[in-house]
């Protein structure tokens, strides 16, 4: 392949112009690390709601995700286009769960009625 | 040809503009096709996820249960791991575009290293599970009826023991009751049901097609009790014969008292007197007296199902990244750097990483 080709052009323009980030990889590893022991320290307490665990669970995995997405795939360094790559799954994925609410809610109410722990 | 657009698989720029952003930095095909395929890795992770979400909200107690059983270190483990690999392909990545090619092998080797020692642990909790059984026996009727309860490892999965035990239950395990024929006096009518970390023991002389569990009779036992107090068989070794008697081992507790009464179970042969330092304890079980086997295989329940399907999928995902990663540790080793590729490539393990993260705590935490 010939040294100026389009591709190895766009490879070697594009994707190379932004490359160091001043992003400190060890120090979001290590609060990915502190997250981690946090939601397994969290598991075991005693909480007995069940939603108040899966809502702890969930919020601290969110944060983990979002070191991840920000700092490790570069979303912070991203321009609008990714953004929005990014945004329509997310509001799909949110539209997708309210679309389970009334299977989420109607075994519980079910449960519930008959007396059962829900 | 080499010049076509089938060549490059796009316009370059200086050709057209780009019709999206027009304005400001271009964004390399490469990075924008990466971003689009996590896209659609999100909907396809989170269809699953819904799956999980709609069970587990019509069976939480059962989900939390079962949940239990599963082996909270090694996936704790697994999760450090991945963190760590994502550390070392964010650098990997870092390395290839500053051309440190000594770096990124380092990095790269390090990152398909920890996808390895992943999937080894992986396969551990996996294996662990595949041996798991839970196995009901009864000795006599009605209320005097003695139940033992196996929770744990087969010891030996030789062809016979997988030709009659590991099956699925409803199909497999029908045909072992009837080749047993055990449908005549004292049928079976345990039921063994996880509720939160005790394990409930119902028995009652009725058939059971009635389904009439006498309350009364229900004899509750803690989980504890079961696994200390060699009150279980702990391991089915084999059959010896297919239809007549199931060979097992038990466990004893050293200095256990209870443990002949256990030892002495079920058509006992050796004993608890003359065995008891021995660390396993050996004796058959009629194959009538085994009312219930449940496998730990993803039809054990709608929560294996879910375990089994989300971290299965994960763990292709994790395969599919080997792949990738190897190829560039290769070129990297024979003097190549590809660092958009290696970009692209950190992308995807990057979400690998993130799957995971959200995959921990909903299949092993709550």
């Amino acid at each position: 392949m010939a040294e100026n080709s389009p591709r190895l052009k766009e490879a070697h323009g594009h994707s190379a112009a932004t490359p160091h980030h001043k992003v400190n990889y060890f120090l979001i590893f290590g609060i990915l690390v502190g997250l981690t022991i946090l939601t397994v320290g969290v598991a075991f307490l005693p909480i007995h709601h069940e939603w108040i665990k899966v809502l702890l669970a969930l919020t601290i995995a969110s944060i983990k995700a979002s070191f991840v997405a920000i700092f490790f795939m570069h979303l912070k360094f991203e321009g609008k286009l990714i953004y929005f790559i990014m945004i329509v799954p997310l509001t799909f994925t949110v539209v997708l769960i309210c679309a389970l609410i009334p299977d989420i809610v109607m075994p519980a109410l079910h449960n519930m009625m008959l007396g059962r722990p829900y | 040809m080499s010049e076509s657009l089938l060549d490059h698989g796009y316009i370059p720029e200086e050709h057209a503009p780009d019709p999206v952003i027009g304005h400001g930095d271009p964004i390399a095909p490469g990075k924008l096709a990466i971003w689009l395929f996590l896209a659609s890795e999100i909907m396809f992770f989170i269809g699953l996820l819904g799956t999980y979400i709609v069970l587990r909200s019509g069976s939480p107690q059962m989900f939390q249960a079962q949940g239990q059983t599963l082996n909270k270190t090694l996936a704790g483990i697994n999760t450090l791991v991945l963190i760590f690999s994502s550390l070392t392909m964010a650098l990997a990545v870092d390395a290839a575009q500053k051309g440190n090619r000594n770096r990124l092998m380092l990095m790269l080797g390090l990152t398909v290293l920890m996808a390895f020692g992943f999937m080894f642990i992986k396969y551990l909790e996996y294996s662990d599970k595949f041996h798991h059984y839970t196995l009901l026996a009864k000795e006599g009727t009605g209320a005097n009826a003695k139940i033992y309860i196996y929770d744990g490892h087969l010891e030996s999965m030789d062809v016979t023991v997988n030709d009659n035990l590991a099956m699925p239950k409803g199909t497999e395990f029908i045909k072992l009751t009837e080749a047993i024929g055990d449908h005549a006096e004292g049928t079976p009518a345990a039921v063994l049901d996880h509720k939160g970390d005790r394990l409930e023991v119902q028995f009652d002389d009725a058939k059971m097609e009635k389904a009439t569990i006498d309350k009364s009779k229900t004899v509750p036992v803690e989980k504890k009790q079961i696994r200390e107090k060699a009150y279980h068989i702990n391991a089915v070794r084999r059959l010896v014969d297919k239809k007549e008697e199931i060979n097992v081992h038990t466990y004893t507790l050293t200095g256990d008292t209870e443990h002949a009464e256990a030892g002495a179970g079920p058509h006992g042969k050796a004993e608890g007197g003359k065995e008891a330092a021995h660390e396993h304890q050996h004796y058959d079980i009629q194959a009538k007296d085994v009312n219930d086997i449940v496998w730990y295989g993803p039809q054990k329940n709608i929560f294996f199902s879910c375990y089994f399907a989300l971290t299965g999928v994960h763990g292709l995902h994790v395969i599919g990244g080997i792949i990738p990663l190897s190829l560039l540790l290769i070129q990297a080793a024979r003097g190549k750097i590809f660092a958009p590729h290696t970009e692209y490539v950190g992308l995807y393990w990057h979400f690998v990483d993130l799957v995971w993260i959200f995959l921990f705590p909903l299949l092993y935490l709550i």
